[in-house]
């Protein structure tokens, strides 16, 4: 992900609150850095779906225990 | 001005006054590919607070459940959101799948909303589950206009 990009979301998202700006400060440490569109795309997709499924693992593990 | 609120600010201004790319524009699909991944994030951190509020004995299991139960669908249908921005072009047909999928999350919150529990504060968060949920559907009316965008012709 592009400086640019970093800069001009978080921008966009500090009036959405505390915990997007906080969230989506963490993906992007865990998203690599690149001039490239595609690349930022394939990273983005897969941080995404990362977050999904880590997501429906907890809360399936959760609802079955209580 | 609330302490939770002074990082974000800070590192907002910081990084918004000292990064500059010297060449580029992004993207309106970067753009909207890294909206959608901070909303998948965002409603993942949601599911963690409800388990942690649990934990704390801020939150009954009772009152827990229709927000995990919530979490957990909407990362199911957001999935089905990721694979359609995944593609390489952005039709009318899938902005209207969006769309729909967005608006069944909106309506599924809502529902949760009346579980009476969105008042607890998220320990994750440090503002309420009514408050995380307004996020995200802000963020959801975000990455539907970046969508938007990206059919426009700029894709």
């Amino acid at each position: 992900m592009n400086p640019q990009l970093i800069s001009e979301i978080v921008g966009l998202i500090a009036g959405l609150g505390p915990l997007v700006v906080k969230e989506f400060l963490a993906l992007k440490s865990i998203m690599s850095l690149s001039s490239d569109e595609k690349a930022n795309i394939a990273a983005a997709i897969l941080a995404s779906d990362k977050a999904d499924d880590e997501t429906i693992a907890h809360a399936q593990a959760w609802l079955a225990a209580n | 001005m609330k302490k939770e609120l002074l990082l974000p600010l800070v590192l907002t201004l910081a990084t918004v006054g000292c990064i500059h790319r010297a060449s580029g524009t992004v993207t309106p699909k970067e753009r909207a590919t890294t909206y959608n991944a901070a909303f998948a994030q965002a409603n993942d951190a949601i599911e963690q607070g409800a388990e942690l509020a649990v934990t704390t004995g801020v939150l009954t299991s009772a009152n827990a459940k229709p927000i995990i139960a919530f979490t957990e669908h909407v990362a199911e249908l957001h999935k089905q959101i990721t694979a359609i921005l995944g593609q390489s072009v952005v039709t009318q047909a899938n902005i209207d799948s969006i769309a729909a999928l967005l608006d069944k999350i909106k309506a599924e919150g809502d529902a949760a909303i009346a579980s009476g529990a969105l008042g607890v504060k998220n320990p994750r968060s440090q503002q309420t589950f009514k408050m995380d949920l307004d996020n995200i559907y802000s963020l959801a009316d975000t990455v539907l206009a970046t969508i938007k965008e990206v059919k426009a012709g700029t894709q």
